[in-house]
Parts: structure tokens; C-alpha cells; sequence
């Protein structure tokens, strides 16, 4: 009777300890994207002195977008 | 020198516990009052040690002592001495310490209170205590060591995060791991009635007020917390689901369910193996918890540095686990030949149900927690599950939960009788009634509130009526008047009235909780000078941006004048904080509170050409300030329940 509760037991946490444990073989702060080798959406951005910018005129070059704190 | 008497109080330390751990298994069975004697100096001496390297620490922290890597990492030279003092548990290896410390300062007072009591358990509860206590210092010696050297030393200390330099940081921390580390005291006891085999309700009634006490400490961590994300953090919220929250809160419900449900088993012999379970799992979810702060297996804003203390913490959380279901499934021979239920309508059925309730809000919440995991083991991507989820799932438990907390406290036990239950509930059912239409009339008019703040105020009404019936006996008794009719009813059954007390607390948590959570507004805008902003009957107008340099950071505060209607609130300022060592700016919001509702301010940006323009974000959110008045009352009652000021003892067993 004891053997049998025991087992259950063990049936029971086991695989909630081995869940724990997969997830040290995982990087939890890694998500995919969805966006990667898909078209950047096209945009416009003002520009300090007053004028603007669209991505379609840096055609050709790579693009780097930096998205800072203020 | 600090760092060296530290690290050494701490190995010896745990060579002493170790030595505890082993020695009851090894020792033949008479000479257990040997053990005692052992075990209890085996129990000062790591008190003295540890005690000893906290002190250290501290020292080290108040004196920046910067040849040790903890200090420089937790002080700098400017850091004021309150906050030097906190930085003890600022970070994880210092945490870790604390919560060793608070561990043995309980088993000392355990030690020393059971003295000359309970002379077959006690050697295993000093045994269990020994256990946990050499895996925090053993973690502590070699895993994750807050007396590590630095060098060369350098000039001046890094700091706290400057999130953590807030009044709370004084009590949030120690309230929880108080709360935490309470819950060990039941569990040892339990532990201790297993091995002996002793399964009467020995064990329940002597841990009693320490479930209490932990459970008070486990609330009490978890509101502070709540009020300082709503305090500091700028976001105008008080709970995330983050799971590291979670983590924290999933304790407090099996401790919840284990303080109801023991009332069952002293009363009627039920539930034993369900009480054991209840606490095993209480305790367990407190290493559970550190080992989800620490091991970076989820992402969490309250996550620490991951490292190989997850890994340790999982190995004794499987020990823990295993070892106490192993002994309670190996016992579970005697546990058997309970009585059943009489009736479905009697307290010991409420109070089944709401154990059933509490351990269903535990399960979804842990199932949420987690699911991150379960969906990349299963299905190989990562879903995780936010907000909508737990309020959706949770708040129909809870409001059950209500619902009980009305109907347990009156109802009888074993069976209810018709004109028992008329009695405790006709009159304050109706006025629930009366009241929802009330609330109808007014405008409230959705269904989820209106049903929250209609079973809130039925919990109210079962309180007040029940102590107004018996404040009646009291007077016809003895012609006491009503505060001596409390202080009489308070001091004969200690235990009920401070459980009501406590219960109106809850209630005034949920209500502040409810009315947030359903009748919030909130708006955003820029804003040129003298422009303004409405948010339901508030006119909030920008008066300007100040910039000053302060000690630590730039600080840039917004002025803005606040009317409610015609009222002139006065100026409230936001600010923003500017840290050289942090790269985004860090809120200070600000909040005006009334009993009805607080306005909320957050400066989200600024111009920072010309400084004539400022980004502004309005909360209006009601109610929220019964959820701090809760916490108060939580406090009064629990000190109702825990203060021995009874009349005359009359046994460990009080009546009901």
C-alpha cells in the first residue's frame, strides 16, 4: 500500500522537477522574432534640424536603428 | 579581516549543522535526550556564528569595506547609512545570508521555547532545522560567498540599483523572507510527527501561532511589495503576474488553506494527511520561490544573475519534496480511519471548499507561471502567458473565496441546523441585497464588480452583525457597554475575533483591488506650458520643467497644477531621474490620495531642446488606499489572534 502511494508520489513530482530542470538548457531571455528575413516596414522620421528621413532613401545600405531611453 | 572571521563563522557553522543532520539518524533510539542537549547547543552555536558573519557583513557595508566583491557591488561612498545597512540584502549572496539568519534566530527561539516539552519530536525538529539550515550555509560557504575578495581594491563601490533606494527596501525584503522562513516552523514540526509517527494534532496545535505569525509576515511581504511597485515604480500598478510575484505569493495560498483546514482536523480529526500535504507544499513553494529569483530559468524583471545556485536550489527543492511525500506516503497507513462529512451545509464543509478553492487559484497561477516551460518542452516554442490570463482565472476563485470567508465563520459545524442558518444569515444577506441594488441604482451596472462589492459587503455585514449579536449577550450578561463588550469577547476567544478582524482586512484589500481593477481611467499627452489635461473630473495643467543635480542623479520634475472640479489640488512633480550608471532614466511618479481615489502623475518625457513640453501620463485609480488601510487591520487582527492576553489560560485547546 505504502509502495504504491510512494510511486504515485514520485509519478506526480518528477516531471514538474524535470520541467525545472529543462529549463536551465533554455535561454528564457531568447525570443524569436518574427520579423527576421521579412521587408522592414517603410517609415519617416523628423529629424532635429526640421527636415526628414524615409527609409527608402538609404536603399541599398545597411540600416542601423538604435531605440534609446528619452 | 571582515571578509576572513565571515567566510570562517560560516564554515563552521555548517560543519556544526551538518553534524546536527546526521548525528539523530545515526544515534540508537534511547538516547535521544542526549541528542537534545547536543542539537540545542548545536542551535546557539550557529546562532552565535551566524549571527557573527551578518554582523560582519554588515560592518564591511556600513564601513565600505571595499576589498569585498559584495560591498562593492552593493555600496559606494555616497550611499547613506540606512541604505548600506540594506545592502545586506540587496543582492543575491547577501539575501541568502539574511535568510540564514532569520532561519536560525526561529529554530534558536523554537529551541529554547520547547525546552522541556515535546521530548520525542523535538530531536527531529532540530534535525530538520539543522538540514536547512546547513544547505543555506553551505550554498553560503561555496556556491554563492558574499565574503568573496576583490583585487586590487578599488577606489569607491558601484552601488545599489537605485530602484531598491526606497524606504521599502527596508521592509519588504526582510518582511517576506520572515514570512518565508516562518513556514519552516510548522513544516519541521510536521516532519518531526511523521518520523515519530506521532499524528495526532500535537503537531498543529503547537505551531499554531507560528503559522499565523509566518502567515501575518507572508501577507505583510507581499502588500509592502505591492505598495512599493505602486510607490516607486512609476507604472501606477501594484501586481504584474511577474513570476518572480507569483513566487512570492504562491506560498500564502497553501498557508492560507493549511490555517483554515487545521481548524478542521482539531476539531473533528479530518484531513490529516491533506493538512501535512498542504504544509509540505507551503514550505516547498518557499525554495521553489529563491530557486525562480535565482536560477534565470524565466525571464522576470525581478530576475538575478543566473548561476549555479538555481541548480542547487532545484537539487534540494527535489530533496525536500521527495523526502517529505516519500514519509508522508510511508505513513500514510496510520493516517487512515477519519470521520467523514456530516452534512455539505457545516463549517467544516466551508472551509473544505475553501481549501479546494485556494489550492485551484494555486494550481492556475503555477500552471501560468510556468507555462513558458511546459510549452517549449512540449510544443518547442515559447508562449507565455500574461495578465489576462490570471485575472481571468483567478478573479472567479477569488470571489468564491469571498463568498466563503462570509459563510465560515458563522456556519456550524458538523451540520447546519435551518435556524442556524437564518439566524447568521438572513439579515446580512438581505442587506448585501439592498446594497447591490444600491450600487445598481448609483452606476455601477457590470456584473463582475457589482457581484465583487456585493459579496465584499455580505462578508462586512456577517462580521458586524455576528459581533453586534453577541455585544447584545454580552450587555444583557453582563451589562457591558461596547468596548468593553469587545475587549471581553476579544479576550475569551482570541482566536475568532482576530480571525474576523483579519477577514475585514482581506475585504478592504480586495476592495481596493476591485475598485482599481475595474473602475481605473488613465490618459496620456504632451503638453506645451500652460496647457492642460482632463481625466474624468480632474484638470491637470503643466506649469513648467526644473532640472536639478542631486548626489546620486540628475533629476528633471515636471510642475503640474491639479483641480478637481473648481478645487485647486495643488502642484504635483513627477520627475525623472537621470543615473550615470544606468542607461534609461528612471520614474519618480507621484499620487495624491483621497479615501475615494488617488490620482496618479507619471513624467514619461520632455523636450529637451527647450524644456516647454512634457509627456505626461494620468491614472485615476479608485479605491486603492483600503488596500494599505487593509494591511493595517490585518495587522490588528493578527495581533488580536497571537498576543497572549487571554483572561486565564485554560489549555491549548480554546474553544470556539
Amino acid at each position: 500500500m505504502a509502495w504504491r502511494r510512494l510511486i504515485i508520489t514520485l509519478a506526480v513530482i518528477a516531471p514538474v522537477l524535470w520541467l525545472l530542470a529543462f529549463g536551465f538548457q533554455r535561454d528564457a531571455r531568447h525570443i524569436n522574432s518574427p520579423l527576421i528575413a521579412k521587408q522592414a516596414a517603410p517609415f519617416t522620421v523628423t529629424l532635429f534640424d526640421g527636415g526628414k528621413l524615409s527609409l527608402s532613401e538609404l536603399r541599398g545600405k545597411a540600416v542601423f536603428l538604435n531605440f534609446w531611453s528619452s | 579581516m571582515t571578509a576572513t572571521i565571515g567566510h570562517s563563522s560560516i564554515l563552521l557553522a555548517f560543519v556544526i549543522a551538518l553534524a546536527g543532520s546526521v548525528i539523530p539518524i545515526l544515534v540508537p533510539r534511547g538516547a535521544n535526550e542526549r541528542y537534545v542537549t547536543f542539537a540545542r547547543w548545536g542551535i546557539l552555536g550557529q546562532f552565535i556564528l551566524v549571527f557573527l558573519a551578518g554582523s560582519a557583513l554588515i560592518y564591511g557595508l556600513v564601513m565600505t569595506d571595499f576589498s569585498i566583491r559584495y560591498v562593492v557591488f552593493n555600496t559606494t561612498r555616497a550611499t547613506p547609512i540606512y541604505y548600506r545597512i540594506t545592502g545586506l540584502w540587496g543582492a543575491l549572496e547577501g539575501s541568502l545570508l539574511l535568510w540564514e539568519w532569520i532561519l536560525i534566530i526561529f529554530s534558536g527561539i523554537v529551541a529554547w521555547v520547547y525546552r522541556d516539552r515535546h521530548r520525542e519530536m523535538m530531536p527531529w525538529v532540530l534535525m530538520v532545522f539543522c538540514i536547512i539550515s546547513a544547505f543555506f550555509l553551505g550554498v553560503i560557504a561555496f556556491v554563492s560567498n558574499p565574503f568573496e575578495i576583490v583585487s586590487p581594491v578599488p577606489p569607491d563601490g558601484r552601488g545599489l540599483n537605485p530602484l531598491l533606494e526606497d524606504a521599502n527596501m527596508m521592509s519588504h525584503p526582510p518582511l517576506l523572507y520572515t514570512g518565508f522562513v516562518g513556514l519552516a516552523v510548522p513544516y519541521a514540526f510536521a516532519m518531526a510527527a511523521l518520523i515519530v509517527g506521532k499524528l495526532d494534532d500535537a503537531w498543529i496545535v503547537t505551531t499554531r501561532r507560528w503559522t499565523i505569525t509566518a502567515w501575518f509576515f507572508l501577507t505583510m511581504g507581499n502588500l509592502v511589495g505591492a505598495y512599493w511597485s505602486y510607490h516607486v515604480l512609476g507604472w501606477g500598478g501594484y501586481w504584474a503576474w511577474d513570476p518572480v510575484e507569483n513566487a512570492a505569493f504562491m506560498p500564502w495560498l497553501p498557508a492560507t488553506a493549511f490555517l483554515h483546514s487545521v481548524q478542521v482536523q482539531e476539531r473533528r480529526g479530518m484531513l490529516k494527511v491533506w493538512n501535512l500535504s498542504l504544509i509540505i507544499i507551503a514550505f516547498g513553494l518557499t525554495i521553489f520561490g529563491t530557486f525562480l529569483t535565482r536560477s534565470g530559468i524565466l525571464s522576470s524583471i525581478h530576475a538575478f544573475s543566473s548561476g549555479p545556485v538555481g541548480i542547487v536550489f532545484l537539487c534540494f527543492l527535489a530533496f525536500v519534496l521527495l523526502c517529505s511525500f516519500g514519509l508522508l506516503a510511508y505513513r500514510s497507513e496510520h493516517l487512515k480511519g477519519q470521520p467523514e462529512l456530516d452534512s455539505m451545509v457545516s463549517r467544516e464543509s466551508a472551509f473544505l471548499l475553501n481549501n479546494i478553492v485556494l489550492v485551484s487559484a494555486l494550481f492556475t497561477i503555477f500552471l501560468g507561471t510556468i507555462f513558458p516551460l511546459i510549452s517549449e518542452a512540449v510544443a518547442g516554442v515559447q508562449v507565455s502567458v500574461g495578465a489576462p490570463y490570471f485575472n481571468s482565472v483567478t478573479v472567479p476563485l477569488f470571489l468564491l473565496l469571498v463568498f466563503l470567508m462570509g459563510v465560515g465563520p458563522m456556519i456550524a459545524w458538523r451540520k447546519a441546523s435551518w435556524d442556524n442558518l437564518k439566524r447568521n444569515f438572513l439579515w446580512p444577506a438581505a442587506g448585501s441585497l439592498i446594497f447591490a441594488l444600491g450600487l445598481f441604482v448609483w452606476t455601477v451596472r457590470d456584473f463582475w464588480p457589482l457581484l465583487g462589492f456585493t459579496l465584499l459587503a455580505f462578508v462586512a455585514f456577517t462580521i458586524l452583525y455576528d459581533t453586534a449579536l453577541a455585544l447584545r449577550a454580552r450587555r444583557r450578561i453582563a451589562g457591558e457597554g461596547i468596548v468593553s463588550g469587545l475587549i471581553t469577547l476579544a479576550r475569551r476567544n482570541q482566536r475568532r475575533y482576530g480571525g474576523l478582524v483579519v477577514h475585514l482586512g482581506v475585504v478592504l484589500i480586495i476592495l481596493g483591488i476591485a475598485g482599481s481593477m475595474t473602475y481605473s481611467r488613465e490618459r496620456e499627452a504632451t503638453l506645451a506650458l500652460k496647457d492642460h489635461l482632463t481625466v474624468g473630473p480632474y484638470l491637470i495643467q503643466f506649469e513648467g520643467l526644473k532640472e536639478s543635480r542631486q548626489p546620486t542623479h540628475n533629476l528633471v520634475q515636471g510642475s503640474f497644477r491639479v483641480f478637481r472640479g473648481t478645487q485647486d489640488l495643488g502642484i504635483l512633480s513627477p520627475a525623472l531621474k537621470f543615473f550615470p550608471s544606468q542607461q534609461s532614466p528612471i520614474g519618480r511618479a507621484v499620487y495624491q490620495s483621497s479615501l475615494s481615489e488617488d490620482i496618479y502623475l507619471i513624467l514619461s518625457g520632455f523636450s529637451e531642446l527647450d524644456k516647454n513640453q512634457a509627456t505626461l501620463k494620468v491614472l485615476v485609480r479608485p479605491l486603492v488606499v483600503w488596500m494599505w488601510v487593509g494591511g493595517f487591520i490585518i495587522l490588528l487582527g493578527t495581533l488580536v489572534s497571537i498576543l497572549p492576553f487571554r483572561e486565564k489560560d485554560r489549555g491549548s485547546k480554546m474553544e470556539d
